[in-house]
C-alpha cells in the first residue's frame, strides 16, 4: 500500500508494512526525538502533532497517516535558534534525562496553537498524557506558562 | 508493530465492509487505540472503516447525534455537559483523546472505561449499518454490524449523575456509578475493577433505603478484596456514589 504525507514539511510517499506504527517508521527514518516508552499509549514519549493536534505515534497505524501533516520537534529548530518553548523548557529547567521533553514541547506546542494563554488547568490537561519521571510537572507547566 | 497483521482493506462501502468482516480473523478499524495498543496475535486483517463514518456532532433541542468516529476529545470541546465531564475522566491523557473514538469506546465494551459505564446507564441508541440501516438501543447491541451513529436523548443526558473513586484523580477508576433517570425509571450502572457492569433499572418511587441497600449487595458481588479496600469499604463507596449521583439529577 502507498501511502502521502507530509512529514516536518517535506513531502513523502512510502509503501507501508501493514501493522507498522508511525512511531517504528519515524525512528527508522532516523526521527530520533520520538521517543520509544511503553509502546501503547501511557508515556506519551512518542508524541507527535498530526494535522496539528498531539497523538501518540506508538498507537497509529501508519495507513491512517495518509494525506495528513506530521511535525516532530525536528521541525521546530534549525539548530542556530531556539524555539520559544525550546528556550522557556531550558530556561525553567523543566529538562532532566530529556527523554519525555519533545513530546511535552509538542504537546505544549498543540495547546499554544490552539489557545495563546491557556490557564494552569489547560497547561495541566495538555500534559497530561506525558509522563516524566525526572523533574515532575511544576516546571514544564511554568516553562509553558511563560 | 503490530507484526500479526497481513492484510490492511479499505472497503469503499458498508456492504464490502460487512463482506470483508466474514473473512477469519478481521476485525474493523476505527481509532484504533484500544486495538494497536493490544496488538492482538490472533487478528491478522484491519477492515478500516474510517471512510464510512463520519465525526459528525449535531445538537438540536431535544437530541444529540454523534458520528461514531467523533473523537472523545471532540466530545469534550462540544461541552455536552456530563457526557463531556465523563469524556475527560475516562481519559486523562488529551493525548489518547484525540485519537480514541466513541464508536471504539462502545465496540470495546471496556468496564473499566468510565465513558463505558455512563453510556451503560444512559443507553444511547445506535445507527447500525449491517449493511442495512437499523436502529436499536446500545445495550441491545450484539457486535454484529458497524455503528455509525449514537443518538442521545438531551433529557437523558440532563437527568444523569456520574462518580467515580481512584486513588489520584487522573489514575483510573477502581469503582464508579452512573445514575440516569427516564421518566418514571432510574437506570443505575456500577463499575470499576470487575469483569462486568452492573447494571439495574427500577421505578423511581421505588427508590428508597431497602432498595438501595439490595442495590448495594448485588453489585458489590461483582468487586473483589483488594489493595484498593475491603468489601464493606466498597459497599460505602457504592453507597455514597449512588447517593451523590442522585444528587446531580
Amino acid at each position: 500500500m502507498k501511502i502521502n504525507f507530509t512529514l516536518n514539511n517535506k513531502s513523502v510517499k512510502t509503501d507501508i508494512i501493514p501493522g507498522q506504527t508511525l512511531l517504528k517508521y519515524l525512528r527508522k527514518n532516523k526521527i530520533y526525538s520520538v521517543k520509544y516508552g511503553c509502546d501503547n499509549g501511557e508515556c506519551g514519549s512518542c508524541t507527535v502533532l498530526i494535522n496539528g493536534k498531539a497523538q501518540n505515534s506508538c498507537l497509529m497505524l501508519m495507513h491512517t497517516v495518509n494525506n495528513c501533516k506530521i511535525e516532530t520537534i525536528e521541525s521546530f529548530s534549525d539548530h542556530k535558534k531556539m524555539h520559544p518553548l525550546q528556550k522557556s523548557f531550558l530556561d525553567e529547567g523543566a529538562v532532566q534525562c530529556g527523554y519525555c521533553t519533545p513530546g511535552m514541547i509538542l504537546s505544549s506546542e498543540a495547546l499554544l496553537r490552539e489557545k495563546k494563554n491557556p490557564d494552569e488547568d489547560e497547561i495541566k490537561d495538555a500534559l497530561a498524557g506525558n509522563l516524566c519521571r525526572c523533574t515532575a510537572y511544576v516546571k514544564p507547566i511554568k516553562a509553558v506558562q511563560k | 508493530m503490530w507484526s500479526s497483521i497481513r492484510e490492511i482493506i479499505i472497503p469503499t462501502s458498508f456492504e464490502k465492509a460487512i463482506d470483508n468482516k466474514i473473512e477469519k480473523n478481521s476485525v474493523f478499524f476505527g481509532g484504533g487505540t484500544y486495538l494497536v495498543s493490544a496488538k492482538d496475535k490472533n487478528i491478522n486483517n484491519l477492515i478500516d472503516i474510517n471512510n464510512l463514518i463520519d465525526d459528525s456532532i449535531e445538537l438540536s433541542d431535544n437530541k444529540i447525534i454523534i458520528g461514531s468516529k467523533a473523537t472523545i476529545q471532540q466530545l469534550v470541546d462540544k461541552s455536552i455537559t456530563k457526557l463531556s465531564e465523563v469524556a475527560i475522566f475516562s481519559n486523562f491523557s488529551k493525548n489518547i483523546r484525540n485519537q480514541r473514538t466513541i464508536g471504539g469506546e462502545i465496540a470495546q465494551k471496556n468496564v473499566r472505561s468510565d465513558l463505558f459505564t455512563y453510556l451503560v446507564a444512559l443507553n444511547p441508541q445506535l445507527q447500525i449499518r449491517n449493511p442495512k440501516k437499523k436502529i436499536i438501543s446500545m445495550l441491545e447491541w450484539n457486535d454484529n454490524g458497524i455503528i455509525e451513529k449514537i443518538i442521545f436523548n438531551k433529557m437523558d443526558i440532563d437527568s444523569s449523575g456520574f462518580e467515580r473513586f481512584s486513588l489520584l484523580q487522573s489514575a483510573p477508576a477502581f469503582l464508579m456509578v452512573a445514575v440516569v433517570r427516564k421518566g418514571l425509571e432510574l437506570e443505575i450502572a456500577v463499575s470499576g475493577k470487575v469483569e462486568k457492569i452492573f447494571g439495574h433499572t427500577m421505578q423511581l418511587d421505588d427508590f428508597n433505603k431497602n432498595t438501595l441497600k439490595k442495590i448495594i449487595n448485588d453489585s458489590v458481588k461483582y468487586f473483589d478484596y483488594d489493595h484498593f479496600g475491603s468489601i464493606e469499604y466498597k459497599k460505602s463507596l457504592i453507597a455514597t456514589g449512588i447517593q451523590r449521583a442522585v444528587g446531580q439529577i
